[in-house]
């Protein structure tokens, strides 16, 4: 465990974006990303590739157009060396800051902090990564700093990316895709001997599970729509699955406001 | 009563052709040995199973006691372990559990009770389960949850009690089965009389609800998650590292009554006997 009280560090933020054929991930992490550093007040770093490649490397489901496409998500383990800061929160692209907690977060003790539970506005997330395996993490929002077991985890992040199918048989894990979200969770199981931890980020993700028209952010709630309903929820952060709205000049317009905002 | 010792563990071997209880019990003898400091162990055989014992088990076993002949049905042996024990002071265990770590600590708590049963129990991932599925006739019945799995009990008025009232019990299981709400069971387990039981002497005088780590991991199916027709085995990676038991990549901290009688192995035997 770091001492945090022997010299200021630095801090940041951090995202990967890699551009697939449908979606212009890089695009999205600048308006999220600048949202992101103007609520946390930190720096941020974004981490992508100089040329689009077209490679098939995985595949997720995508809401807004109901079908599988091509998914870049492996790599994400590099974020203890690539990352310019000594104590780093990594973001998503699709993870939209809209209030300054996650800053608290950092006056606490610990290597490396995951986000452990999530709530969805229209469905409910398995809890297991299979019908007999362990709770899994969401990879959306983390936060580590640069100590000896975090260089271990994300090392051993690597490792289980890397022997995925093995891991996956392990872990009776259902899917067959590879998801940070798993490789995480079982990196963390492995690094605190074998047992669940739960120590998490305090505050429960709110994720935006389907396709929806519009954001709006008030001063402390937020109303979301999607076709048919309107949701309120408080002003949290959100976790927005849909990558088209996200690409969308209503969300640029929206992060635009709240830039603008004092 | 003729103790011969302050404290120790007593478990019931009566083999019934299908399952090797009396290895079973050397396997848990052995884990009590290597992992507990108060590791004094008895063993209660019936005739047969007194046959079958041999030198490994001898040198293992403190006490081998042969149980009296009974017509309480296959369980009916556990409701003379007060009279049966060698010790002042029982721990008394199925003999399908197992121990990775000392609970010789868990001692300073039971003595603040004559008689105590362990109360609900954990899954694999160590945590209180909540699943109803094999507590019925308990929820049905107001029972306290109890599991004669794990319990301790001294030579006191208290614990014989709760042993005469058990006792009744299985004498008079027709009878008795016939006044509790949904009974599901011809022949009485001894978890169901157990729990009669203490509801006669008062849950409160054989029960710790405060201390909600007396109990252990219980690999029944539904308990965990799985199907019915499965053993544990059969869903999930089970690791034996050096004492430590790992299942489904959770190392097993607290006693595991792993439940399937095959889950014992050779390596685990060789690894006990060093």
């Amino acid at each position: 465990m770091q001492n945090l009280k022997k010299s200021e560090k630095s801090r940041g933020i951090l995202a990967f974006a890699y551009n697939v054929e449908t979606i212009d991930y890089v695009s999205i992490a600048q308006s999220t990303l600048k949202l992101a550093s103007k609520n946390l007040n930190l720096p941020y770093t974004l981490i992508t590739d100089k040329q689009f490649k077209n490679e098939f490397s995985n595949s997720r489901f995508d809401i807004d157009s109901g079908s599988f496409i091509p998914w870049r998500n492996v790599g994400r383990h590099h974020a203890y060396d690539l990352t310019p800061y000594d104590e780093t929160l990594v973001i998503d692209v699709d993870y939209v800051v809209l209030n300054n907690d996650l800053t608290k977060i950092f006056d606490t003790e610990w290597d490396y902090l995951l986000q452990r539970n999530t709530f969805a506005l229209t469905a409910e997330f398995p809890k297991l990564m299979g019908e007999t395996s362990l709770p899994y993490i969401w990879a959306t929002v983390f936060a580590f700093r640069k100590t000896a077991k975090s260089k271990i985890y994300f090392d051993m992040i690597g490792r289980i990316q890397r022997n995925y199918h093995y891991y996956r048989s392990l872990f009776n894990i259902q899917e067959r895709i590879f998801r940070n979200d798993f490789a995480f969770a079982i990196a963390d199981i492995v690094l605190n001997g074998y047992n669940i931890s739960k120590c998490s980020i305090p505050e429960n993700m709110l994720t935006v599970d389907q396709v929806i028209h519009s954001i709006e952010v008030l001063d402390k709630n937020l109303i979301i729509k999607d076709s048919s309903k309107s949701y309120v929820a408080p002003r949290t952060n959100l976790h927005v699955m849909s990558k088209a709205y996200l690409q969308s000049d209503d969300f640029k317009k929206l992060v635009d406001r709240l830039l603008d905002e004092s | 009563m003729n103790h011969k010792e302050q404290l120790g563990y007593l478990t019931v071997a009566c083999n019934d052709g299908k399952v090797d209880y009396l290895n079973l019990a050397y396997v848990q003898a052995l884990c009590v040995k290597k992992t507990q400091k108060n590791n004094k162990f008895a063993v209660v055989v019936d005739g047969s199973t007194k046959k079958q014992l041999n030198e490994k088990h001898l040198a293992t076993f403190d006490y081998v006691i042969e149980a009296p002949e009974h017509p309480y049905g296959r369980y009916g042996t556990e409701a003379f372990l007060f009279e049966l024990t060698p010790f002042k002071e029982t721990i008394k265990l199925e003999s399908d559990l197992l121990f990775t770590r000392s609970i010789d600590h868990w001692i300073n708590a039971f003595r603040l009770r004559d008689i105590v049963l362990s109360t609900g129990c954990q899954n694999y991932t160590q945590e209180i389960s909540d699943v109803r599925a094999y507590r019925k006739t308990f929820d049905d019945n107001l029972l306290p949850d109890v599991y004669n799995g794990l319990m301790y009990f001294r030579f006191s008025q208290t614990a014989k009690n709760f042993f005469d009232a058990a006792k009744s019990i299985f004498a008079n299981w027709t009878t008795v089965k016939n006044q509790i709400k949904n009974c599901r069971e011809d022949e009485p387990s001894t978890d169901i009389v157990f729990a009669l039981a203490a509801q006669i002497i008062g849950r409160e005088s054989c029960t710790l609800p405060s201390a909600d780590f007396i109990n252990f991991v219980h690999m029944k199916p539904a308990i965990n998650g799985f199907n019915n027709n499965l053993h544990s085995n059969q869903v999930f990676v089970t690791e034996f590292d050096q004492g430590m038991i790992r299942i489904n990549n959770v190392n097993q901290y607290h006693p595991l009554h792993y439940y399937d009688k095959n889950f014992i192995t050779d390596e685990m035997i060789k690894f006990y006997e060093q």
